[in-house]
C-alpha cells in the first residue's frame, strides 16, 4: 500500500496577465506529489514554470485552477495574503544576497520565523536562543555568527543561513527554488551534503527545483520534467535520467555536456542527431508544446495535446510517439564514475 | 564560588539602528555638527534659565553698544540684551523647525511605505495627490495660512511640512516599492508575519537613511523660511525676539551699525549648514553601511614570485603569458593574480577553470588591457604573436581590441545598448574595424548575423536588444566580436547565463566558428563539461596561481593536482547516486589570508609539513603538464599503481 503523500497538487493551472488584458498560462494542468521524507525533483529550462509551480504551492501567487492539498487538507491559495500562512512549508531560494535581509543580524533573521510561529501559537520565546544557536551549528556555522551581518558572509555561508532560516520551524517540506545554482562546485557539494543530512536528521521532504539534471539527479528519488508550463514526463530519478522516454527530456539530457571528453563526443553526435530546423513555437493549444523542436514530430502532434501515459513502474510520458521512438543510443558508453572520481587517497 | 549566568546579548533587533547613530558620531564632520546642533537646541530649550537677561527688558542706558562684558553680544536699538534674544528667539525658530519636520515624517512615511508596499489603488491615489501638492506654489498657500491664522506660527510650518512631503513619500515609496521584490520579504511574509510587520520590520529600515537625509535637508529649508516669515513679521507680533524679527531690525540700522546683524545672521546660517551637513554625512555612513567588514588584513608577505615552469615567453605560440602577477593599487597594494603563465596555440581552445575568487576574469581582463581602473600589473609579460603588449597604453590597445583580439561576456544583453536596433549595434563595429561605410556595411552585418547562425538576419536586425531572447543576444554579441576577424576570442564564462539547450548550440557555434577561422579561444569557465566539450588544453587556477595545466584528454583522469581532483570529485556527476559527495572541507582564501606555503595546504588531503614552509615551484611533469604540488610524483604514481 502507498504511504499517504505529503503534497498532493492536482490541475494546476496559473496565469499571469499580460498586456492588452490577456492572460499567459504559465503553468498547465500539472499534477504532482510528494511522500513524506522523498524528494522530487522539477527540471526544466528557463521559463517553464518551474518557479512558478513553487510559488503556487507557498502559496504567493494567485491559482487560476487546480487543487493543492498538505496531508490531505486542501490549502487556500490566498493563505500568505490572509495572514494564515502554514509554517509546515518552507523555502530556500536561490539568490543568497536577496534572500537575507541585510539590515538584520543573522541571529536575528533565524530567529524570526520562529518567534513568529511561537506568537501565534501562544507558545514562550524564551527558548529561542538556545534553538537558533543549535541551528547554526547544525548547518555548520560558527555561534558567534549569531551577531553578525549577512554582509560579512560567502553566498555559500549565507545559503547555510537561509537554510537554517527554513528548518528553525520544524517544517516537514521545503522547496529549494535553484537552490545552489548560484554556487561553486565545492559549495554546492557542501551545500548538497547539508540538505541531504538534514533531511536524513529531521525526515523532511524536498521539492527540488534545479536546471542542472546531474543536481537533480543525485538528489532526488523522483524527477518531474516540465516544458512551457506542462509536464512532459515523470517517473524515477534514474529512468528519467538512465532512460529518457520524452524527445524532450532526451534533448534536455543531450546537451548537458558530461566530464569525459570521449562520452561527451558521443553526446554531441547524439544531439546533433536530435537537432533540426528551428521553427516558430506554435501558440499553445490543442498541439504538443514541443512539436517545433521536435525531431519525430507527426501531424498529429500539431493537433492534439498528448496527454501523460505511463510508462512503467511510476513513470509517465507525455508523448503521441511513445512506444515507437528508437531507444536512446547512449548507453553505448559505459555511464559509470571514472575510478579517479570515486578513489580518494588513503 | 559561583558565577551567576552572564545576561543574555542584547537581541540583535536595534542592532542596525544604533550602529547608524554611532557611526555618524564616529565620523569627525558628524561628531562636530551633532554636537553643534545638541548645544544649540539645549541652550535654546533653556533659555528661561540661562540667558542672562529678559529678552524684552529695555537698558537704555546701552543702545547699540557692541560686544562687552555685560552684554557679550552687545544689544539692539532699544537696548535690549542680542544674546538674550538670540537664545529665545531660537526657541520659536527651532520649534517651527521641529513642527514642520514631525509633519512632513508623519505624513510622508506611512503613505510612501503604503504606497509603495501595497501598490494598486492606494498608490495611484496617492502619487495623483502628491503630484497635486507638488505643484502647488508654497509662498502663497503659507501667507493665506498665515492670514487665516493670524500670526501662528505653529499652523504655518505644519503646512509646510504637509506641502514638502510629497518629495520625501515618493523616495520612500521607491525604496519600498523595490523592497518589496527582495526575496527576504517574500520569506518574511511567508513566515506569517502581518503586512503591517513586514513593512516596519523589513522595509522601513531600508529606508531609514533617505528618511533622515531628507529630514535634515527639509530642516535647513524649513529654518531658510521659518526666518523669511518673521523677517517679514509673519510670526509672532514684535516685541517677542525671532530670528528673523532680528535680521529685520538689524537691517534697519544697518547703515549705523553693521555688528547687530552678525549674531543672528551668523546664528542661522551655521544651523542652516549644519542640517544640510548632518543630511550629508548620514548619506555617506549608510553608504558604508552593510557593506561586508573590511577583512583583517595581514601583513604582507615579502616573497618574491616564484617563477612559472619556464620562464621565457614562448614565441612560436599565439599568445604566452608568464609570470603575470596583478596588484591593486593604493598603499597597501593585495596581490591578486601571482606569477601566472600559460601559452595558446593559433587555432587551440584552452579552458581557464577554477572556482569564483580564483582570478579566471583578472587574468583574462590582463590578456585584454582591460583591468579594473584600481588594479595594475606588476610584473610579468603577456607576449601576443611575438610581441609583449602588457605595457601597451590603452591607444595601442585599442587597435588590437576588436581586431585582433576580441571579448565576450557573462552577460549578453550587458554588451548590447537597449536604445539601438541589433542591426545599428553590429554595424557601429563593422564601421569602426572594417572602416568601410554605405551598402557595404548593412552586407556585412547581415552576413555576420547569419554567421553566427540566427534565422532570419534581416529581421532579427531591426529588432530591439529587449526583444530577443539571452540565446539570441549571446549570438548577436558573438557577431560583433567575430566582425574584426581576430586571432584570438576571449569568452569569459559565454554560456554560464544560458540553458544547456542554448549552451550546447553556442558552444557548437563557437567550435565551428573556431575551425571556418582558425581563431583561437580562451574560454572561462568553472564547468567541467563545458572543458570536455570544447577545450583542447586545460589551465586550472586557484587563489591567483595556477595550479595545474594539462592537455584535456588527461585531466579528467589524471589530474596532477589536488585541489584539480578535489573539484572534480566534488561534481554530483562523479558521484554515485545514493553517495555523498566528496565535498572539499573549508572555502578559498581571500587574497588577504594567501599562506606563505601551498594556498591549498589547508584543505588537501595529501598534506605534509614542508607543504607549507614556502611558495611551492610549478613542476614539468611531462610535455604539457604542468602541476604546483609537491607531491604529484604520489599523487599520479598512486594513481598509476591503482
Ligand atoms: N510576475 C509575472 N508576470 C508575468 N509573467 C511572468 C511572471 N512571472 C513569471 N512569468 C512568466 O511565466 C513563465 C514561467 O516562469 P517561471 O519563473 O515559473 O519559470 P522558471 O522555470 O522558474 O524559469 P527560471 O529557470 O528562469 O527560473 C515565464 O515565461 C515567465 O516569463
Ligand atoms: S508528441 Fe510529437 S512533437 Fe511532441 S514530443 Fe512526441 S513526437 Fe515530438
Ligand atoms: S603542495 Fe602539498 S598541500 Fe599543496 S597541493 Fe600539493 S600536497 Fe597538497
Ligand atoms: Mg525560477
Amino acid at each position: 500500500m502507498k504511504t499517504e503523500p505529503l503534497l498532493q497538487v492536482e490541475g494546476l493551472c496559473v496565469d499571469y496577465p499580460v498586456r492588452r488584458r490577456r492572460r499567459f498560462r504559465a503553468v498547465d494542468s500539472v499534477d504532482l506529489t510528494v511522500a513524506p521524507g522523498e524528494t522530487l525533483g522539477v527540471v526544466g529550462e528557463s521559463g517553464s514554470g518551474k518557479s512558478t509551480i513553487a510559488k503556487a504551492i507557498l502559496g504567493i501567487t494567485p491559482v487560476t485552477a487546480g487543487t493543492i492539498r498538505f496531508e490531505g487538507r486542501e490549502l487556500d491559495p490566498r493563505r500568505v495574503r490572509r495572514r494564515k500562512p502554514i509554517t509546515d512549508i518552507q523555502v530556500v531560494f536561490q539568490d543568497p544576497v536577496s534572500s537575507l535581509d541585510p539590515t538584520k543580524t543573522v541571529g536575528h533573521t533565524i530567529a524570526e520565523p520562529l518567534v513568529a510561529k511561537l506568537r501565534r501559537e501562544g507558545g514562550e520565546t524564551g527558548d529561542v536562543r538556545r534553538q537558533v544557536a543549535e541551528m547554526l551549528d547544525r548547518v555548520g556555522l560558527p555561534e558567534n555568527a549569531a551577531s553578525r551581518y549577512p554582509a560579512q558572509f560567502s553566498g555559500g555561508q549565507r545559503q547555510r543561513i537561509a537554510i537554517a532560516r527554513a528548518f528553525i520551524v520544524r517544517p516537514r517540506l521545503v522547496v529549494c527554488d535553484e537552490a545552489v545554482s548560484a554556487l561553486d562546485l565545492s559549495v554546492q557539494a557542501q551545500i548538497l551534503n547539508l540538505l541531504t543530512d538534514v533531511q536524513r536528521d529531521l525526515g523532511v521532504s524536498y521539492l527540488f527545483i534545479s536546471h542542472d539534471l546531474s543536481v537533480v539527479e543525485h538528489v532526488s528519488d523522483r524527477v518531474l520534467v516540465l516544458y512551457r508550463g506542462r509536464v512532459m514526463e515523470t517517473g524515477s530519478a534514474a529512468s528519467v535520467v538512465q532512460s529518457p522516454q520524452h524527445p524532450y527530456t532526451r534533448a534536455l539530457l543531450a546537451a548537458a555536456p558530461v566530464h569525459d571528453p570521449l562520452r561527451q563526443r558521443q553526446r554531441r553526435e547524439l544531439r546533433a542527431s536530435y537537432r533540426i530546423e528551428p521553427k516558430a513555437a506554435a501558440p499553445l493549444g490543442d498541439s504538443c508544446p514541443f512539436a517545433h523542436r521536435c525531431r519525430f514530430a507527426v501531424d498529429r502532434c500539431l493537433q492534439e495535446r498528448p496527454v501523460l501515459q505511463p510508462t512503467g513502474a511510476d513513470g509517465a510520458v507525455a508523448c503521441h510517439r511513445h512506444g515507437e521512438l528508437p531507444s536512446d543510443a547512449e548507453d553505448d558508453v559505459p555511464r559509470e564514475p571514472r575510478s579517479t572520481a570515486t578513489g580518494g587517497s588513503k | 564560588m559561583t558565577t551567576l549566568p552572564e545576561p543574555a546579548p542584547r537581541p540583535a533587533a536595534d542592532a542596525a539602528n544604533t550602529g547608524l547613530v554611532r557611526s555618524v558620531l564616529r565620523s569627525p564632520r558628524g561628531a562636530i555638527v551633532v554636537a553643534f546642533l545638541v548645544v544649540l537646541i539645549l541652550a535654546c530649550a533653556l533659555a528661561p534659565l540661562i540667558a542672562p537677561y529678559d529678552p524684552l527688558a529695555q537698558h537704555l542706558s546701552a543702545v547699540r553698544s557692541g560686544p562687552s562684558g555685560r552684554y557679550w553680544l552687545g544689544t539692539d536699538s532699544l537696548g535690549r540684551d542680542l544674546l538674550s534674544r538670540l537664545l529665545h528667539g531660537g526657541r520659536s525658530s527651532l520649534l517651527g523647525v521641529l513642527e514642520a519636520v514631525v509633519t512632513l515624517l508623519i505624513v510622508a512615511v506611512p503613505t510612501g511605505l503604503l504606497a509603495g508596499y501595497l501598490g494598486g489603488t492606494f498608490d495611484r491615489i496617492a502619487m495623483r495627490v502628491a503630484e497635486v501638492v507638488m505643484s502647488v506654489p508654497v509662498i502663497i498657500i503659507l501667507l493665506a495660512v498665515l492670514s487665516i491664522f493670524e500670526h501662528s506660527m505653529t499652523s504655518a510650518m505644519i503646512a509646510f511640512g504637509v506641502l514638502g512631503s510629497s518629495g520625501l513619500m515618493r523616495v520612500i515609496r521607491g525604496s519600498a516599492l523595490a523592497a518589496r521584490e527582495e526575496l527576504y520579504v517574500t520569506a518574511a511574509e511567508l513566515m506569517g508575519l502581518s503586512r503591517l510587520q513586514v513593512v516596519v520590520r523589513h522595509v522601513l529600515p531600508r529606508c531609514r537613511g533617505a528618511i533622515i537625509i531628507q529630514a535634515s535637508l527639509f530642516a535647513a529649508v524649513t529654518l531658510g523660511v521659518q526666518t523669511g516669515l518673521t523677517f517679514l513679521s509673519l510670526g509672532p507680533p514684535p516685541p517677542a525676539a525671532t530670528w528673523g524679527g532680528m535680521v529685520a531690525d538689524a537691517a534697519s540700522v544697518f547703515n549705523q551699525d553693521a555688528w547687530m546683524l552678525v549674531p543672528p545672521g551668523v546664528t542661522i546660517a551655521l544651523t542652516v549648514l549644519a542640517f544640510g551637513l548632518l543630511g550629508d554625512v548620514v548619506r555617506d555612513v549608510s553608504a558604508e553601511k552593510y557593506a561586508a567588514a573590511p577583512a583583517a588584513r595581514r601583513k604582507r608577505r615579502s616573497g618574491t614570485p616564484d617563477t612559472a615552469g619556464r620562464p621565457e615567453p614562448a614565441t612560436d605560440m599565439l599568445l604566452s603569458v608568464r609570470d603575470l602577477s596583478v596588484a591593486t593599487d593604493g598603499g597597501r597594494p593585495l596581490r591578486l593574480l601571482d606569477a601566472v603563465g600559460f601559452d595558446i596555440a593559433a587555432g587551440e581552445t584552452v579552458g581557464l577553470v577554477g572556482e569564483s575568487g580564483s582570478g579566471k576574469t583578472m587574468t583574462a581582463r590582463a590578456v585584454i588591457g582591460l583591468l579594473p581602473g584600481n588594479c595594475r600589473i606588476t610584473s610579468g609579460q603577456v607576449v601576443f604573436d611575438g610581441s609583449p603588449v602588457q605595457d601597451l597604453d590603452q591607444r595601442a590597445f585599442r587597435k588590437l581590441r576588436g581586431r585582433r583580439i576580441a571579448m565576450i561576456s557573462q552577460e549578453p544583453m550587458a554588451a548590447l545598448d537597449p536604445s539601438f536596433r541589433i542591426g545599428s549595434l553590429v554595424a557601429e563595429v563593422v564601421r569602426a574595424v572594417d572602416g568601410i561605410k554605405g551598402k557595404a556595411v548593412h552586407a556585412r552585418v547581415i552576413e555576420l548575423l547569419r554567421m553566427v547562425e540566427i534565422p532570419d538576419p534581416e529581421a532579427v536586425a531591426r529588432r530591439f536588444p529587449h526583444q530577443i531572447s539571452g540565446g539570441m543576444a549571446q549570438r548577436v554579441a558573438i557577431a560583433m566580436a567575430i566582425a574584426g576577424r581576430p586571432e584570438l576570442l576571449i569568452a569569459d564564462e559565454p554560456t554560464t547565463a544560458l540553458d544547456v539547450t542554448v549552451q550546447a548550440e553556442i558552444l557548437d557555434l563557437l567550435r565551428s566558428l573556431q575551425q571556418q577561422n582558425n581563431m583561437a579561444i580562451l574560454l572561462v569557465t568553472h564547468d567541467w563539461g563545458v572543458v570536455a566539450d570544447v577545450c583542447t588544453k586545460v589551465v586550472v587556477m586557484y587563489a591567483g596561481q595556477v595550479v595545474e595545466t594539462a592537455p584535456t584528454g588527461e585531466v579528467f583522469d589524471r589530474p596532477a593536482h589536488p585541489y584539480t581532483r578535489a573539484l572534480l570529485l566534488s561534481s554530483p556527476e562523479n558521484t554515485h547516486v545514493g553517495e555523498r559527495i566528496q565535498a572539499i572541507p573549508g572555502s578559498v582564501p581571500t587574497p588577504q589570508r594567501w599562506p606563505a606555503g601551498c594556498r591549498f595546504a589547508s584543505r588537501c588531503d595529501l598534506a605534509q609539513p614542508g607543504c607549507t614552509e614556502g611558495a611551492i615551484p610549478v613542476k614539468d611533469i611531462s610535455e604539457g603538464r604542468l602541476s604546483r604540488c609537491l607531491r604529484v610524483d604520489t599523487l599520479l604514481g598512486g594513481e598509476a599503481r591503482r
